[in-house]
């Protein structure tokens, strides 16, 4: 197979089918002591960790976004296969979607909910 | 070879063909019974190493316990220092001990490892009010914690021929 170099690596591809599996509830996102960090863990082979940060430029545009998003691919040992870090609606879904499920965000409303209905 | 032609006797002729009906079972018993005693041997070899791979995981749920009292006692260069080192055994344990885990098991010690890491990094580096930074290590360290005790779980039944 081989490799168009001139072309960037097709992550939105990777990204795209994480975030399928994800809505498909495939991808058990679980949160972790860093609250800007969420991770699954895939037969013990793969593991992918999603994470949220500061932009780092002095500058940023007002209307546009103060984060940025990073996904590292690590290998059943722990070591890092590649990493890919963007500001993409869909990173910043994926990133979303994480946080909902590893967060347990539905449940929460949930519990919430019935609590109010309670009064 | 005259002796071949001579007429044996029916009923030695009987005796002759029971010998062979025989023989042939026994040496089929012999070799069914060398068949099972290599299976119990292997299994036997099994039931060792899973032995001694529940111990180990014995082990580092005892270190678990450890880092919980050192989150306890909000001691974070201590928890930072303790994370690294039981990611560590976690790599190595899942490494050699990865032919006698299922997908789910070395799924579970891979949320560990990552668990442990983040734990240690948001010890050693992270901001904000301690009281919150404890809550969110504590809550990583409970989906570490119940991994590692299932994993415990499901090789301890193993091993006691339970699996």
């Amino acid at each position: 197979m081989s490799v168009d170099l001139s072309k960037e690596p097709d992550y939105d591809a990777l990204i795209e089918k994480l975030i399928d599996l994800s809505l498909a509830g495939k991808l058990s996102w679980q949160e972790t002591a860093d609250e800007n960090v969420f991770l699954a863990a895939v037969r013990g082979v793969q593991t992918f960790v999603i994470s949220r940060g500061e932009r780092k430029e002095k500058y940023i545009i007002a209307v546009g976004s103060h984060h940025m998003f990073r996904l590292t691919v690590q290998d059943q040992e722990g070591i890092r296969l590649f990493e890919h870090e963007a500001d993409t609606p869909d990173f910043r879904n994926l990133f979303d979607l994480a946080r909902r499920v590893g967060s347990r965000l539905d449940d929460k409303l949930d519990s919430t909910l019935q609590l109010l209905n309670g009064l | 070879m005259d002796w071949l032609q001579n007429d044996i006797p029916h009923w030695l002729q009987w005796v002759g063909l029971l010998a062979t009906v025989l023989g042939a079972g026994l040496a089929f018993w012999a070799a069914l019974s060398a068949k099972g005693a290599k299976e119990q041997a292997t299994e036997a070899k099994l039931q060792a190493i899973r032995l001694g791979s529940v111990l180990r995981l014995g082990d580092l749920i005892f270190d678990m316990q450890e880092l919980q009292a050192m989150i306890s006692r909000k001691d974070f260069h201590s928890i930072s220092a303790k994370c690294s080192h039981l990611r560590g055994r976690v790599v190595r344990f899942k490494t050699e001990s990865y032919n006698l885990l299922s997908e789910s098991a070395a799924a579970d010690l891979d949320l560990v490892r990552e668990q442990l890491e983040a734990i240690g990094r948001v010890a050693a580096t992270g901001k904000g009010l301690d009281e919150n930074r404890l809550g969110r290590i504590q809550l990583a360290f409970g989906h570490a914690n119940e991994s590692i005790n299932r994993v415990f779980a499901i090789h301890h039944a193993e091993a006691s021929g339970g699996g």
